[in-house]
């Protein structure tokens, strides 16, 4: 292709050609040359102790907001009026519908121009946001699970509607929805691994950065594996502990 | 003046074992009747990347695996791959030729044959005019530069002391950070850099690139690896 001109006609096809390609005639072909393989050192776990702890900063602090964003969703949507009810709903099933890849994505590229956030807020933002559309259905379950005789008996004691909300039916409520908050925790650390097409590097891209260095996806990847179990497995045994002892009491 | 020269890579399916695998995987490919190729679209134009009439698959890429599919008497059959995990879907037995802009370096050479290359290319260092102090990569110490993952730029900035690397999947993405400040400079290959951060006049298609053309110029990179590219930002 070389030889008969064919690769140039194909180059200034594409205004690709210049006076450099001429180099090219020249080389030849390279045979794999052997080289060494870099093995997976320990040196490479202080990177990933590091990206591991960027997955706990972001999932932590991404799950701060959803737990708040999705109370205040719930509660809009079951006792707001009816525009903040509508716009409540609209929110939770935008954000459960779509892919929150394509979110961060949006967020991040799609707002820059009226929104810039810097790619670690943008992750915890997107992600939070994202989660709270789960959380406030957890709560909406556990907010219909509490029998309407609790707060009509506070009204009747004379509470003002929001105080019956706060003092008689959130706590009751919450219970219901805490074990299921723990597992979402868990679904998100995994989650938190999206963030890297935003550029923020935690513990899965740092797995694939390792990955090319050392020409192996085995090791990191088992290496990966190992510190989310490490984070996850006190997490999943919590939730496991809260929903035993919330459960209710055999009567 | 030494460049550096996008090559294909062959696929070797013994590579493990360090038996000459090239008579083996021509016989493969012969039998099957097609030759499978690798390459990501994203990677856009103009290497492969969808025509927007009718979504077939057109670019230069394109055009030199069908030309080498010819050769062999045999059709070109594409098969799409995230561009960072081309050489293990190669290693894998997933296509038989990587072909998209896959830079010959010795990590790379330690794994996959080469053929012989068919396009060479420079580093290009884009920063945005207003920068004008920048001359290279050693005035952007403790600042954020952008580059591709696993890219010959990424191994360049690696060497480049204090440069703060911020990685991308897709080339497009840098520019727009670079656009929107959340970058002091991109660098990538020199097509990226000409088609991404200034488009070719002769590209109608992508005029709406043009407001970031006006902010952004090119810089050659001071590495002797590096040499001044010839790529120069309109205005």
């Amino acid at each position: 292709m070389t030889g008969d001109g064919e690769l140039r006609g194909i180059l200034e096809r594409w205004h690709l050609w210049d006076e450099r390609q001429t180099a090219i005639a020249s080389a030849s072909p390279l045979a794999m040359d052997g080289g060494s393989r870099a093995g997976l050192t320990l040196a490479y776990l202080p990177l990933f102790l590091r990206g591991a702890a960027f997955t706990i900063v972001i999932s932590v602090l991404a799950m701060t907001i959803a737990i708040g964003g999705g109370l205040v969703v719930s509660i809009a949507r079951r006792y707001g009026a009816p525009p903040l009810q509508a716009a409540a709903g609209v929110y939770v099933e935008v954000l459960r519908g779509t892919p929150v890849l394509l979110q961060l994505y949006v967020l991040y590229y799609g707002l820059a121009p009226v929104l810039p956030l810097d790619a670690f807020t943008a992750a915890v933002v997107g992600l939070g946001f994202n989660y709270a559309a789960y959380e406030s259905e957890l709560y909406r379950a556990g907010l219909e699970a509490v029998p309407v005789g609790q707060t009509e008996a506070a009204l009747a004691l004379g509470m003002s509607r929001w105080t019956a909300l706060r003092r008689i039916v959130l706590p009751q409520a919450l219970r219901v929805s805490l074990p299921g908050v723990a597992n979402d925790f868990i679904a998100l650390l995994k989650d938190s691994s999206l963030v890297s097409v935003i550029t923020v590097v935690e513990l899965t891209k740092q797995m694939t950065i390792t990955a090319v260095d050392v020409r192996g996806w085995l090791g990191p990847g088992l290496l990966c594996a190992g510190l989310y179990l490490v984070m996850s497995y006190p997490l999943s045994r919590l939730a496991r502990r809260l929903e035993r002892r919330l459960a209710p009491a055999p009567a | 003046m030494r460049l550096h020269a996008i090559a294909a890579g062959l696929a070797m399916v013994t590579a493990a074992c360090g038996r000459p695998a090239t008579d083996d995987a021509l016989a493969r490919i012969r039998s099957r009747g097609t030759l499978r190729w690798g390459g990501d679209v994203q990677g856009g134009e103009p290497y492969v990347f969808q025509d927007p009439d009718g979504g077939r698959l057109v670019g230069f890429e394109v055009e030199i695996a069908d030309a080498l599919a010819r050769r062999l008497g045999l059709p070109a059959e594409f098969v799409q791959n995230d561009w960072q995990t081309l050489i293990p879907s190669l290693e894998r037995g997933d296509f038989d030729v990587a072909l998209n802009g896959i830079e010959v370096t010795p990590a790379r050479r330690a794994r996959v044959a080469f053929t012989r290359p068919y396009y060479a290319f420079t580093e290009t260092l884009v920063v945005p005019r207003e920068s004008g102090a920048v001359r290279g990569l050693d005035d952007l110490r403790g600042r954020r530069v952008g580059t591709l993952e696993g890219s010959l730029a990424l191994d360049v900035l690696r060497a480049a002391p204090g440069v703060d690397v911020v990685l991308y999947e897709g080339v497009e993405e840098p520019y727009l950070d670079l656009e929107r400040g959340r970058l002091a400079a991109v660098l990538l290959d020199n097509i990226i850099a000409a088609r991404s951060a200034c488009p070719d006049p002769r590209c109608a298609r992508r005029r709406r690139w043009a407001r970031a053309c006006t902010r952004s110029r090119s810089v050659p990179t001071s590495r002797p690896s590096s040499p001044p590219s010839t790529a120069r930002s309109p205005g």
